[in-house]
């Protein structure tokens, strides 16, 4: 814990994403549960109402409460960001371990799937399938999942592949220690540093996308929200009813902001390169 | 019967040779010093040893290990699954930098404890009590403290001592060191190969020691492999060859050697290192060798017996 504490201590950014990040899942998590309104019982008596003291950001056009709405929105974008990078990583992680342990054909055959799977735009194949009609959460999920695991494989690969090659590698191999407890113990250990940074990017990528596609209406649907959609909503009037397009385009780009610093931030620290000391 | 047997050792790189024909035997509590310049195949035969070679390289020959009951394994054609049981457990070994060799993220303790999870599985009393007799044995103090050091709090001779520990933790019948000793200070030097010599006694341990110190090798070794280049250049037993070397290059060696211990300034040997990718063709070393004869550049020497445990590849040997 205390080591934890150093860590945040010695470099700004990480420090600053770090507070931005608990700000806002905790703003999601905890708010819902204080807020005297519900995310989506409208009372069209107070349908785009300004900025006030009853509705610190207003209402929507069916006088919905938009900070209860965005912390709610907030829940779902958050979720979906995290299981799909967490899926991606599982699944960017296994592949880069069996391609740059192994090596050989296998390596060929993985690194040309990542080629291929990279060569397609990213959105517009989500888009596609989504707008096919598979639009349930957990298959937006999968789908964000499926496209985004290819940096993570190839960031662990090649990393996989400097490790190997160290001598302690060799020392574990003289030492007769099974080929899995290689993997997982002396190299897997020794790569986290830009594992986890890319983590932490491709969080933040993820968050992107989901608002994309929900602001297309093709991500989360009505009446759950995400921010995405929440945005999509202020479409109806953007200069009458700013508030609601500016709030949640606020709170989109100050989570993907706090999340890159995190993500700098740990670069910095846990990248020898850069220079800083920790 | 011997320990360990290597046969007819040749490893190569393409089509470029870069050990050929190694042979040697050593016995149960002998030690073996393979001796020879930077870059003549040293530590790529201690690799070859426990065929952790990487796959570029194509390796030919036997090594024959003696395993219990005078049953006997040939290291370079066994499964994984036998070399398993061997590597770690019949055969240790000590790499050169003892830093790189040691995992940087886990902590000394349980760099150790891995070796005995694999080796047997006992409870964690008895585990963690063996780990600290190993630290111990290998004469690190305050052994409690470094079970919970990283690596790279530790200085470099504790660093050395803990990759023997390591080493060790297997129980091996045969510990292949490779300049264990060349990354320490000439003090620390001395206490790390006095400790060897101890620990060799106390527990009956055949060692490979791969030096390029000649002291060392006359200190500890029964018998010497002089490598040059890539080929044997002499083996035997340690008293004959340091009281009459037979090959032109050993003869060198003694005499720069012999120059150091008398504080004289030693006359260095003509020439430089052939490179591996374009060797001349002979015997590697007949460029720079004094006694060169027509022979010597057109075909590899043969080995020539000398005394029946003393052994050159010299078509001139001295006498």
């Amino acid at each position: 814990m205390k080591g934890l504490i150093n860590i945040l201590h010695s470099d700004r950014s990480l420090q600053l994403g770090v507070i931005i990040i608990s700000v806002i899942c905790l703003f999601s998590i905890l708010g819902p549960l204080l807020s005297p309104y519900h995310y989506n019982t409208q009372n069209l008596s107070e349908s785009f109402q300004r900025p006030s003291w009853s509705h610190p950001l207003g209402t929507d056009f069916f006088g919905r409460d938009l900070l209860t709405r965005l912390m709610y929105g907030g829940r779902i974008t958050l979720t979906v960001a995290f299981s799909a990078t967490l899926f991606a990583v599982i699944i960017g992680t296994i592949v880069g371990l069996a391609s740059g342990f192994i090596g050989g054909w296998l390596d060929r055959i993985l690194m040309r799937l990542v080629d291929i799977l990279l060569g397609f735009p990213k959105l517009f194949v989500i888009l596609l399938l989504v707008g096919m009609g598979y639009t349930s959460l957990g298959l937006v999920v999968t789908f964000l999942a499926l496209f985004s695991w290819m940096e993570i494989a190839r960031i662990v690969r090649s990393d996989v592949w400097v490790a190997k090659e160290q001598l302690y590698v060799k020392s574990a191999e003289a030492l007769g220690l099974r080929r899995r407890r290689i993997i997982f113990r002396h190299i897997l250990p020794n790569i986290t540093g830009p594992l986890i940074v890319s983590t932490v990017l491709l969080i933040s990528s993820l968050i992107l996308i989901e608002s994309s596609l929900s602001f297309l209406g093709l991500g989360v649907q009505p009446p759950n929200a995400s921010w995405g959609t929440i945005l999509n909503e202020g479409r109806v009037d953007p200069v009458g009813a700013w508030w609601i397009s500016v709030f949640s385009g606020i709170i989109i780009v100050t989570c993907v902001i706090g999340f890159n610093l995190i993500g700098d931030g740990l670069r910095n620290i846990l990248d020898p390169k850069t220079g800083k000391k920790t | 019967m011997s320990l360990i047997t290597a046969e007819n050792i040749s490893v190569s790189l393409g089509r470029t040779p870069i050990l050929k024909d190694i042979n040697f035997s050593v016995e149960t509590g002998e030690t073996l010093a393979i001796v020879g310049e930077t870059g003549c195949g040293k530590s790529l035969l201690c690799k070859t040893l426990l065929n952790i070679l990487p796959q570029s390289l194509s390796v030919n020959g036997n090594i024959w290990f003696n395993i219990a009951d005078k049953k006997r394994i040939n290291i370079l054609s066994s499964g994984e699954q036998i070399l398993k049981t061997i590597r770690g457990k019949e055969i240790g070994m000590v790499f050169q930098d003892a830093f790189a060799s040691l995992n940087p993220v886990i902590k000394c303790g349980k760099q150790i404890s891995d070796v005995l999870a694999v080796k047997s599985k006992t409870d964690h009393r008895t585990k963690k009590s063996r780990i600290f007799s190993l630290l111990e044995i290998v004469g690190l103090a305050d052994v409690t403290r470094i079970y919970n050091l990283y690596p790279h709090q530790l200085s470099g001779g504790m660093q050395q001592r803990m990759a023997l520990a390591i080493a060790l933790a297997g129980n091996p019948r045969l510990l292949i060191a490779d300049e264990p000793s060349s990354s320490l200070d000439s003090i620390a030097q001395k206490q790390y190969l006095d400790l060897l010599n101890r620990l060799k006694h106390a527990i009956n341990l055949t060692l490979i020691l791969v030096t390029h110190d000649l002291d060392e090798a006359f200190a500890f070794a029964d018998k010497m492999l002089v490598l040059y280049a890539g080929y044997t250049a002499e083996y035997g037993n340690t008293v004959d060859i340091r009281t009459a070397p037979a090959h032109p290059y050993t003869k060198a060696l003694l005499d720069i050697y012999q120059a150091f211990r008398e504080n004289r300034q030693p006359t260095p040997l003509p020439g430089e290192i052939p490179s591996l990718g374009n060797p001349p063709a002979g015997c590697r070393f007949h460029p720079r060798c004094y006694r060169v004869q027509p022979a010597c550049a057109e075909q590899a020497p043969p080995k020539k017996d000398l005394s029946g445990r003393h052994y050159t590849w010299c078509f001139n040997p001295i006498e």
